[in-house]
């Protein structure tokens, strides 16, 4: 029996197929399946009661991700959909070493047997009290539920960012691209003094366009990404004409010509790059002041407890070392770590303008292609835009494919001007856990030449 | 439930689609444990599924094809169908699966690890890798050791299984007030190379504090570690001149039948087949059977790396694609001379795969007996490979077999 999707395949219309019809179901919630998640709780206290038998610190962790990412291009119109589930259960044994086991299925069975397995590993010698309290619940405040999301909704809504860029293109932009991704995570954490659960949204909204200048395509991006829900609007039209703007920008042939030390205007997305890099060297000391701040409404990084369980307060990066409320895991292994969440320097009172007025003879660096650095915390940052400012004017000089060099803790100290307006760039990056740098354009010094020298 | 009743419920959705033409199948279980020590103490163990495939449909404008993954105990109905959707959506040239060929027989598991005793082989590990830290002081380190089992099974009948063993360390190492790093992976053992390992760490650390080579033109060498740097290093270059997508798009510098470079005389083989080679296998993601072949002889190139979907489409044999690399031995071992700079250790290396653009970062090596600690290349790695002089002397890893140096010719340094 022909469905309404096979007669809109066999009509061509396969995105139609895609959008519409019988193809386009409901997804099963992840916080309706109230009874799985009530029983993944008792199995967490479960486990740790076995944990506690053997182990101080016991701690049960399970989280269920769910990750939709929506992308429309010139050629295709695609949704995936995917669960991730992980449970780690861990605790300190008596000669303080902390042991773990980590399972990818949400049995409750399964979770015991895990707890079971570990207690048997360790040494006897120790056991922990128990008083778990009643279970907390947090959950982000979310403008637009992705549980309530068709296939079809995810598609039209990366469609409508697509068609605003569209109404912003001009001929010479040879491919574009609009995408919309969102990862809801649920997780619980228990521990021998608590019971914990969180729901983390993070989504981003973005677009490319990409036109030929000469022999080299040039492109302009735009995103938005925060802990909201997955909402087109969230991407402004400034933000759209701004990356048209960008991809057909034309540049000088010519390349940038080297200098050892220059005032450079650094967009957000460059000094984000460098912080992002050097962030656990930086110091006290200089005009910019970065904070890592897992508590920032509506952050990209942020979270209500750590993977601990353990509340997170905002920590100034320099001083006391950065570890309380950080305990975060990550794919593929889950391990323990310790990192950032959203790192946020503090604003200045310059805007883009005024900061450019105070350059006498630099540049405006926009635009990264990726960030290199050793083990020093040297940086070869290969940025995709230079534009030259004398006398506090834009020339109308501009580079493509240009090197920024330094030291990253230097580069951050030798601020001497910040912008008033933030933006927020999330490093895509899913071996490490969720972060975002929230940063304005500043005023620094730095080395800069041509990225490909002689070729 | 199990992993397995996942794979069962999978392969019997799909089989119950006539409309799909075709289909395969992977189930990789993983059994891991790990420990790190140095600046913490912590060990675990692990157990992972990974349940994935890819299907095939025939319209009448062309094949589509789509991957998926199912998650423990989801809906596997409904991730078939939303893969025949973005199948439908995705609709390239009409091309035929090529029929099933041999699996590659290839040893992949270590004899010495054992899957019921992981943590106690971790423990030994560990013990081993301090032993072999001799006088630098372990920073931090993590250690794991892993068995794989693989099962792939195909619409067309095909149902093949094999074991395969990782062991991984990264060791962060401090010696005469530098740091210096350790990174290893192997499918056994005695392919970790602690102790050789560990003097080139306490050798790179001590080179991190040297000033950086000046700046200036010199004749450069390239151990066989910093060539490799991240995996396949430099040769990536070569490597992404074999694959079939950028071939058709026409965004390679040369097509097979052609020299690589001018004066080029490399010759490089695939060899997916290599003995607990890191990649090697016997059959690819898609149940394609693994060979050895020619990407590059005597600077001609010879071969691409192709899939089932990329050799159908050429009328070819399906070879798994790039995996171990094999360059023969060069003709002389009189490489450095006093002035020449050789590179042991990179600190970042960036190849552009379509241009083979390249730029680097010296981490440690020497001019003469003088150490440096610094300095960026540029250039174009990929003549500069196809050219190089080889040393006669070679080396074998798990993902390399051939020479242990490589003159680059002159080359600026800033």
């Amino acid at each position: 029996m022909l469905t309404r999707r096979d007669l809109l395949r066999a009509a061509g219309a396969t995105t139609a197929a895609a959008l519409l019809g019988c193809g386009a179901r409901a997804r099963p919630l992840v916080t309706a399946r109230a009874g799985e998640a009530e029983a993944l709780r008792g199995a967490l206290r479960d486990a740790v009661e076995i944990l506690a038998t053997r182990l101080r610190e016991p701690v049960a962790y399970a989280l269920v991700r769910r990750r939709v990412r929506a992308v429309v291009d010139l050629a295709q119109r695609d949704v995936t959909d995917a669960t991730t589930i992980a449970i780690v259960v861990g605790g300190r044994d008596g000669a303080g070493a902390w042991r773990e086991r980590a399972i990818d299925r949400a049995e409750p069975a399964r979770v015991r047997a895990a707890a079971q397995a570990l207690v048997a590993e360790a040494p006897p010698g120790t056991s922990t009290p128990l008083a778990f309290g009643a279970p907390i619940d947090h959950a982000t405040a979310l403008d637009v539920e992705p549980a309530g999301l068709a296939t079809g909704d995810w598609l039209a809504q990366a469609e409508v960012v697509a068609q605003r860029a569209e109404a912003t293109a001009s001929s010479r932009i040879i491919y574009r691209a609009a995408y919309l991704t969102c990862d809801d995570d649920r997780s619980w954490i228990v521990s021998a003094d608590a019971d914990v659960s969180q729901r983390l949204v993070r989504t981003r909204v973005g677009a490319t366009a990409v036109a030929w200048q000469g022999s080299a395509p040039i492109a302009g991006t735009a995103e938005v990404a925060g802990g909201f829900g997955p909402a087109h609007e969230r991407l402004g039209d400034d933000a759209l004409a701004a990356m048209t703007a960008e991809a057909l920008s034309l540049h000088a042939a010519s390349e940038i010509a080297t200098s050892p030390s220059a005032d450079v205007v650094l967009a957000p997305a460059v000094i984000a790059a460098i912080v992002d890099a050097g962030w656990a060297g930086l110091g006290r000391g200089g005009l910019a002041v970065v904070t890592d701040d897992p508590a920032l409404a509506n952050g990209f990084g942020s979270y209500f407890v750590d993977d601990l369980g353990a509340a997170a307060a905002p920590i100034v990066l320099g001083g006391a070392p950065m570890i309380a409320g950080r305990a975060r895991r990550s794919q593929p292994s889950w391990r323990l770590a310790t990192g950032p969440s959203n790192l946020v320097m503090t604003l200045g009172a310059s805007d883009p303008a005024a900061l450019e007025g105070q350059v006498e003879d630099g540049f405006v660096v926009d635009g990264v292609a990726n960030l290199q650095r050793d083990r020093a915390g040297a940086i070869a940052l290969r940025a995709t835009r230079a534009r030259r400012i004398v006398r506090g004017a834009r020339t109308g000089e501009s580079w493509r494919d240009v090197e920024l060099r330094g030291d990253a803790a230097a580069i951050v100290t030798a601020i001497r001007a910040i912008g008033n307006r933030a933006e927020t760039i999330a490093p895509l990056d899913d071996d490490r856990p969720a972060r975002a740098i929230v940063v304005p354009a500043v005023l620094t010094r730095a080395a800069i030449a041509p990225a490909r020298g002689d070729w | 439930m199990t992993a397995d009743d996942d794979q069962a419920r999978l392969v019997r959705a799909l089989g119950r689609h006539a409309d799909i033409e075709d289909w395969t199948v992977r189930l990789t279980s993983t059994r891991s444990a790990w420990r790190a020590w140095g600046d913490r103490d912590q060990r675990g163990a692990a157990e992972r599924t990974h349940l994935t495939g890819e299907l095939h449909r025939d319209q009448p404008k062309g094949r589509g094809s789509a991957t998926f993954a199912l998650a423990a105990d989801g809906d596997a109905q409904r991730v078939i169908d939303d893969a025949m959707v973005r199948a439908d959506d995705a609709t390239g040239p009409v091309w035929r699966t090529p029929s099933p060929a041999a699996p590659a027989k290839v040893e992949l598991a270590d004899p010495a690890i054992d899957p019921s005793a992981l943590a106690a082989q971790v423990d030994a590990l560990a013990a081993a890798v301090d032993a072999a830290a001799g006088g630098a002081t372990i920073v931090r380190a993590l250690v794991e050791i892993a068995v794989d089992e693989l099962a792939l099974s195909t619409r067309r009948g095909r149902r093949a299984g094999w074991r395969a063993t990782r062991v991984e360390l990264s060791v962060e190492v401090r010696h005469a007030g530098a740091t210096g790093q350790l990174e290893r992976r192997a499918r056994r053992l005695v392919d970790l190379d602690l102790a050789g390992g560990f003097a080139a760490a306490r050798i790179a650390a001590s080179r991190a504090s040297a000033a950086p080579a000046p700046p200036g033109v010199y004749e450069v060498v390239l151990r066989a570690a910093a060539l490799l740097h991240g995996g396949t290093g430099l040769l990536d270059a070569v490597i992404a001149q074999a694959d079939p997508d950028l071939d058709r798009q026409g965004l390679v510098r040369y097509h097979v039948g052609k020299p690589i470079a001018d004066g080029a005389t490399l010759s490089l083989d695939s060899d997916g087949t290599l003995p607990f080679g890191w990649w090697s296998a016997p059959l690819g993601d898609a149940g394609e059977p693994v060979r050895r072949f020619p990407i590059v002889t005597d600077g001609v190139a010879t071969g691409l790396g192709l899939d089932a979907r990329e050799a159908a489409l050429r009328g070819a044999q399906p070879n798994g694609g790039v995996r171990g690399l094999v360059v023969p031995p060069g003709t002389t071992d009189d490489l450095i001379a006093p002035t020449t700079l050789v590179v042991d250790e990179l600190a970042w290396l960036e190849v552009e795969p379509t241009t083979g653009w390249f730029r680097a970062a010296i981490a440690g090596g020497t001019i003469g007996t003088t150490p440096v600690g610094g300095g960026v290349l540029r250039g174009d790695a990929l003549a500069l490979v196809a050219r190089a002089r080889r040393s006669r002397a070679v080396i074998a890893t798990p993902r390399f077999r051939g020479p242990a140096l490589w003159h680059l010719g002159a080359l600026a340094v800033e």
